[in-house]
This record gives structure tokens, C-alpha cells and sequence, in this order.
């Protein structure tokens, strides 16, 4: 099957039973479940990222196709080999220690979950050493922190450094964010990067890793 | 009387209200933090873990102990407000973390734009509150540098204060300065000599920071604005209706809070939600939305018998442009109409509350003085009839050489301090200079003609020690 236009216009539309009735068509029709899934699925969430970006849909939206996607991958997981199922990496994410916002985190975590990327959530209010504890535990990838207030900043700055100390500081790469920071203060602390908003905060994280997120999902 | 603003009606107003108690007694109120739990199971609310559950009756009780209106005293007796009723105050911006100056570059905050501001209140002809952390300074020490925020307002400025974002350090930080200003604890507790906005983290929850710092304040005797900013579609529901209940629960549980506290404690309730604009998922405080949601919120603490905070010079624009002023004067001129009695952020808020401008402050300063000015009863008198006058004049004539008008030349009408009212020929041979260029040597003026106001030098010197003793604890 080489014409996936109706799969587009129905991941579109978010409609998940819809999605995962055409997924499963395609397979009778004896399409190979990683065609489906790079040819299918994934070049047209691209086309959801991209309308995303150009603001021709809403983020609410682009969460329903995210999920009705994350249906479909389901039911093609177990016809995938072990590569094709491969997590596009895992981010480490929470809000630093004394400060609670964690609106614009969520948002981050969903997009880089719709993104393919395995997410481990730490709430709010983490503490330096929870943080080193969950890469190390979870051999994570990336470690993503948000803060909002001024006065939570250097607690950024205190991570990136508790980090260090750890000598783990190699193995991950830093990702920083939320309304008062921006990049001079991602490069003052030396985090490996900054994102204003979520979409190019999932962007950031695979260009760091330098994988295509959508060309592997997550296995658990 | 025609109001076309989201007027509500006595069954609407039922309606929200049952709305708002079912909320409160179904669904409940999360509170992190186990002192506020202990005090509202000691006065005999269904709790389970640290939700707590509101009868009607236990909501209205309590409300009944809060003020309908109140006073803040500023170290300077004749700048004291009154909160409630008739009265209404104007606080400026609050929080930014940004300074976007007059080019449109945006720097982070520093303690001398915190003490530029602090002069900009001082000399303001329209605002009636100072307000700490109107910028919270990159340059500061985490752990004074809201103590040294106080001190600038204390020091600066002789006005009523919007002290600190509430935690309970900093509520207690508050009124320990307050007690070296105004000479001792008893002195700073008597009755509110500040206000703090305590935030509940919605939907239906408070942090163990606004809990604390909540009950800490209400034991201090301090005026507290408890008021919720829920994004529609985000924090709440998109429907506004669903946010307003939101709202509205989230303020009267705290409120509640307040008074099993300290029974009397004058507090604001309202909100400052708003849409979120979901193409970015960003908090659009410039929208009709929030406009709506004022309009509601105004009318329901009036049914409770509370002062209500909403609106500001809010906007999502990034610099001093006509989006800027649109945005701006739809708020403060629409909340002040329906009755809001505390605005927050009045002036200076850029960028859904992340940026602070120095020019947009002057400007939304004079927003909110032709506001007052154009809501101000026009006086109908037998001289301000002018019958006389109109009878002389007759049919054809010309006031100008009135004695009244010359009289009155200077006062009668509102005179704006930046905007411009000359001929065309006039701006455009002044550079065809826009609003902005006009504000920005306005700041300049007004930061040139700020004068410190007298203070007891022996108390400056206390509240330098009392940081002093903070950097080192
Ligand atoms: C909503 C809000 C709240 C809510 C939070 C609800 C919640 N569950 O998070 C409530 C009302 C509880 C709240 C409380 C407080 N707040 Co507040 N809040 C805001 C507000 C208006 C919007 C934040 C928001 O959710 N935006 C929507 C989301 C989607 O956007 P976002 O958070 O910016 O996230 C996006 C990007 O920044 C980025 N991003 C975020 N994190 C990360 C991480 C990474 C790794 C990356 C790459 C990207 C990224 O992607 C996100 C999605 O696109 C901001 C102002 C603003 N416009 O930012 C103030 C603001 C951040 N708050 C402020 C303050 C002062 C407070 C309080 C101290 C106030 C008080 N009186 O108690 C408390 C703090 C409590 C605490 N200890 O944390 C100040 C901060 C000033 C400062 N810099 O110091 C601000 C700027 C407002 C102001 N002018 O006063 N707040």
C-alpha cells in the first residue's frame, strides 16, 4: 500500500477507533507493519507537527492525534523487531526544587511523549540529587528542567552543577525552559539547550540525540 | 438601568453559587499542607487525607465574618486605602521577570530597574499601592532578595504595600519588616498595613506555600487577596462558566481558610483567569475572555458581600503598541465599571505578565487616571448647571471668555501626562515620534523629580541589619 491519504486525514481528525480499524485493514491486506508505521503513521504525524508549528491546528488537537496514534502503534508493537520498536530516548522531566508550575512542563512532557520519547515524570519541587538519582536509575538520555520563577533559576544552575559532581554529567544531555529563561542564561549555566515553547522543546531533544523520534516508538 | 456587561440575573446568580457549593462539597479542595487540614477539621469539616469538603452552611458562616470593605495603612497616614464598597485601589505590575525597553530589547530585571520603579510609584499621580517584587531581580541573592524588596518599598516609597508572592517565609519575612517599620509587632498587626496575593494552584488545589503563608498572614491581621488565575481550556474548563465556578470555589475555600484563622481578617476574593490561547497553550490575558470572566466574578463577591479583585493593564503583546493599549484599556477601563475594588498588575505588565516596561507603566498609569477620571460622578450642582451661563452665552455664542472657564481651565478636565492632543504638522515635526517616545522622557522626568520620602534613620538601619542577618542565617 503505497497511498496513505485517508490514514492522514484520519489521524487528522483524531479519531481513534477510525485510525486503529484502518491500521488493521492494511495489515490483512498483508502491508508490512513497519511500512505502516514510517510510510503511515509517522510522515503523517510529521504533517501534525508541521501544522502545529504553522498554528493551522490547535494543541488540543495535535494531543488527539498524538493519542489516537499511540492506539495505532499498539496494535503494530508486536509485528515490529526489536530496532524498529526502539524509544527515540528517555528524558528525565520536572520542575526544580522550590518551585511549583507545572502547566508548561506537562505540555513539554506530552509533546515529548507523542514525539516517541520514553518520559519519566518527576512532578514538581525535585531536588538536585532526586534528579541524578532518576538518570542513573533510568540510564536516561536527557534531563529536561522547567522553572518560572527568578528565584528558582539558580536552582537550575545548582543541578546542572549536583550533575556534574555525580560525574555523570557526560552520559546526558540538559535541556532547560520556562517563561523566564532563555538561552543566555541556558548557556551561562552550560545546559546543552533551551526551547520557548513545547513543540520545539520535542524538536531540540531529537536533534540533541540526533535520532528521528517518529522513525522508532517505545517499547513499554 | 442597561448594562450590557455579562449582567446577571438573581436565577444566574443562584445558579452559579449552587454550582460553586457543589464544587466545594462533592469534589473538594486539595490542601498540601497539614496545618490548614488540622484547622479545618478542628472546626468540624469533612475531611479525607488532605481534601477537605464544604457544607453551604460552613462557607457562609465564615464568609460572614469578612469585611465588605477595609483599610491598609501606609507609613505615610494620608496615603492610606480603603478596599470595598465604594472604594477602589490601583497596585502596579507585579512578578515580570523581563524589562522590554523602549528599542523592544528584552533584558532580565535587575534591583535598580526594582528601585526605578519603586520611584515611578512614588511620584505616580494615579496608582494608590506600591508592590514588592514588581520585577523579581536575576542579581539578587535567592535568599534576600524579597527581603530587599521589601526594604526598596518600605524605604522608597510611604505607601500601602502588595507585599510579596506568598510562601510562608515570605510571610513571615513580611511581617517581621513590617514590625521594624511600624515600630513594633502589635503596631504592624493591629489592623492590615499590606496585602498578599495568595494563589491556589488550580484546578482545586493549594500548595503547602499559599497554605502556609496564608494562615501565617491571617494570624498577622494582614489583608489577604486570595484570588485564582485559571486558564480556560487548561486549568479549567473551556467553557466559561465552568471556570468561573472554578474560580470562584478556589477563592472562597481560602477565604474560608482565612477566617476560621482569624475571624474579621479582611480578605478580596476574585481571580484574574482567562482563556488560553490553544494554538500555544499560552495564558492570553489581553483576551474578552478574561473581560467575561471579570464581569462575572465582579457580580458574585458583591452576592458575597466581598471585595473583588480583577483586571490590570494586562496584555500579550511585547512592547507598548496599539495591541498593548487595546488590550490594557479594555481591562482596567471594564473592571473598574463593573466594580472590581483591588486591581493588581494596573500598570507596566507586558507579555501575559513575563515582561515589565518602564514606558508602558506612564502609559497605563494614564489609562487608569482617565479611567477614574471618566468614572468619577459629574458633579450636578446649580453652579456646575451653569444655567446663567448658558442663558448669557444664548444661542451662537462662545464659553471661552467665561470667568468659570477660565476658572476652571486647569482642573476641570482630565490633563494627560503623555498623550498627545497637538496638530498633525506639530507630531510630524516632532520626528512623527509615537506614544512611546513621549513616555520614555516622561520616566526620565518623573525619575528626575522623585524625592525619597522622610524615614527614622534608626529604622533604615534595622531593616539593613535584618537582611544582613538573613544572607548570614
Ligand atoms: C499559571 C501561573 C501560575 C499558576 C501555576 C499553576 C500550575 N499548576 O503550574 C499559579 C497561580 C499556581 C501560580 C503561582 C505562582 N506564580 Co505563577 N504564573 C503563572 C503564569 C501566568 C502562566 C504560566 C503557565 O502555566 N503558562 C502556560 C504554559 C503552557 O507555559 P509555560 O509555563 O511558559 O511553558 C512553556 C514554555 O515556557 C516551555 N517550557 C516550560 N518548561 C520547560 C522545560 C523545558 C526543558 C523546555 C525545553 C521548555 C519548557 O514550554 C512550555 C509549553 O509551551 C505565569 C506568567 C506567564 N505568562 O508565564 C506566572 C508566573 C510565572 N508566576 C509568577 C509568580 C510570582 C508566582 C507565585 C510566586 C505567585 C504567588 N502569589 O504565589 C506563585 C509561585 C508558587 C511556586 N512556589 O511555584 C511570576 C514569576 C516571576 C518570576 N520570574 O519570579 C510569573 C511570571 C507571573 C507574574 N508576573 O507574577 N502561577
Amino acid at each position: 500500500m503505497s497511498d496513505y491519504k485517508e490514514l492522514l486525514e484520519v489521524l487528522l481528525t483524531g479519531d481513534g477507533e477510525k485510525l486503529e480499524t484502518l491500521v488493521k485493514e492494511a495489515l490483512e491486506n498483508g502491508v508490512a507493519a513497519n511500512e505502516i508505521l514510517n510510510q503511515g503513521l509517522i510522515a503523517s504525524m510529521d504533517v501534525v507537527g508541521a501544522r502545529m508549528e504553522s498554528g493551522e491546528m490547535f494543541i488540543p488537537e495535535v494531543l488527539m492525534s498524538a493519542q489516537a496514534m499511540g492506539g495505532a502503534v499498539e496494535i503494530l508493537k508486536p509485528l515490529l523487531s526489536e530496532e524498529d520498536s526502539a524509544v527515540a530516548g528517555k528524558v528525565v522531566l520536572g520542575t526544580v526544587k522550590g518551585d511549583l508550575h507545572d502547566i508548561g512542563k506537562n505540555l513539554v512532557a506530552m509533546m515529548l511523549e507523542s514525539a516517541g520519547f520514553e518520559v519519566i515524570e518527576m512532578g514538581v519541587d525535585v531536588t538536585p540529587e532526586k534528579f541524578v538519582e532518576a538518570i542513573k536509575d533510568n540510564d536516561a538520555d536527557i534531563l529536561a528542567l522547567s522553572a518560572l520563577l527568578t528565584t528558582t533559576m539558580p536552582m537550575m544552575a545548582q543541578t546542572v552543577k549536583t550533575i556534574e559532581e555525580s560525574g555523570i554529567r557526560d552520559t546526558v544531555k540538559i535541556l532547560v525552559g520556562g517563561a523566564p529563561v532563555n538561552q543566555t542564561f541556558a548557556d551561562e549555566i552550560g545546559a546543552d539547550g533551551y526551547a520557548p515553547d513545547a513543540g520545539s522543546a520535542s524538536k531540540l531533544a531529537k536533534t540533541l540525540l540526533k535520532k528521528s523520534a517518529y522513525g522508532s516508538i517505545q517499547t513499554n | 438601568m442597561l448594562n450590557r456587561l455579562q449582567s446577571l440575573d438573581r436565577a444566574r446568580t443562584e445558579r452559579l453559587h449552587s454550582a460553586c457549593m457543589e464544587v466545594l462539597n462533592k469534589t473538594g479542595i486539595l490542601f498540601n499542607e497539614p496545618e490548614a487540614v488540622e484547622i479545618f477539621k478542628a472546626n468540624g469539616f469533612r475531611v479525607d487525607g488532605n481534601k477537605v469538603y464544604f457544607e453551604e452552611e460552613q462557607v457562609m458562616n465564615a464568609l460572614k465574618t469578612a469585611p465588605s470593605e477595609f483599610t491598609i495603612r501606609a507609613r505615610n497616614p494620608e496615603k492610606s486605602v480603603r478596599i470595598g464598597g465604594d472604594h477602589f485601589v490601583l497596585s502596579p505590575g507585579w512578578g515580570a521577570p523581563f524589562i522590554v525597553d523602549a528599542a523592544g530589547d528584552s533584558r532580565a530585571a535587575t534591583m535598580a530597574d526594582a528601585d526605578n520603579l519603586c520611584k515611578l510609584v512614588q511620584t505616580s499621580p494615579h496608582l494608590d499601592m506600591i508592590a514588592s517584587a514588581m520585577v523579581p531581580p536575576k542579581d539578587l541573592n535567592a535568599k534576600t532578595a524579597m527581603a530587599e524588596l521589601l526594604a526598596a518599598c518600605f524605604t522608597l516609597t510611604d505607601m500601602p504595600l502588595t507585599t510579596n508572592p506568598c510562601s510562608r517565609e515570605n510571610a513571615i519575612e513580611t511581617i517581621e519588616m513590617a514590625s521594624i517599620v511600624w515600630g513594633s509587632r502589635e503596631a504592624a498587626t493591629a489592623s492590615p498595613v499590606s496585602i498578599v496575593s495568595v494563589n491556589p494552584t488550580s484546578p482545586l488545589t493549594y500548595s503547602p506555600e499559599a497554605a502556609g503563608g496564608l494562615i501565617e498572614l491571617a494570624r498577622g491581621g494582614q489583608a489577604l487577596l486570595i484570588s485564582s488565575m485559571v486558564m480556560a481550556g487548561l486549568s479549567g474548563p473551556i467553557t466559561l462558566a465552568g471556570t468561573a465556578v472554578l474560580e470562584m470555589a478556589e477563592s472562597l475555600a481560602g477565604i474560608v481558610l482565612a477566617q476560621l484563622v482569624n475571624p474579621g481578617v479582611p480578605c478580596v476574593c476574585g481571580g484574574t483567569s482567562c482563556s488560553a490561547d490553544l494554538r500555544f497553550c499560552s495564558a492570553s490575558i489581553g483576551s474578552p475572555e478574561l473581560v467575561k470572566l471579570m464581569a462575572i466574578s465582579t457580580q458574585m463577591s458583591r452576592f458575597y458581600g466581598l471585595p473583588c479583585r480583577y483586571g490590570g493593564g494586562l496584555t500579550d503583546a511585547h512592547f507598548p503598541d496599539m495591541q498593548a493599549g487595546m488590550e490594557s484599556t479594555l481591562n482596567i477601563a471594564l473592571s473598574l465599571v463593573s466594580g472590581a475594588h483591588y486591581m493588581h498588575q494596573a500598570c507596566g505588565i507586558l507579555g501575559s505578565y513575563t515582561e515589565m516596561s518602564f514606558e508602558k507603566f506612564v502609559l497605563d498609569e494614564e489609562i487608569g487616571g482617565m479611567v477614574k477620571r471618566a468614572i468619577s460622578p459629574v458633579e450636578i450642582s446649580d453652579e456646575t448647571l451653569a444655567l446663567d451661563a448658558i442663558d448669557r452665552v444664548g444661542c451662537g455664542g462662545s464659553f471661552l471668555m467665561e470667568p468659570m472657564t477660565a476658572k476652571r481651565c486647569r482642573s476641570e478636565f482630565f490633563m494627560p501626562k503623555v498623550s498627545m492632543r497637538e496638530t498633525y504638522e506639530k507630531w510630524n515635526s516632532n520626528g512623527r515620534a509615537d506614544v512611546t517616545k513621549a513616555a520614555e522622557k516622561h520616566v526620565q522626568d518623573r525619575l528626575a523629580a522623585y524625592v525619597k520620602p522622610d524615614m527614622d534613620p534608626g529604622i533604615e538601619k534595622d531593616l539593613k541589619a535584618y537582611i544582613v542577618a538573613k544572607a548570614n542565617a
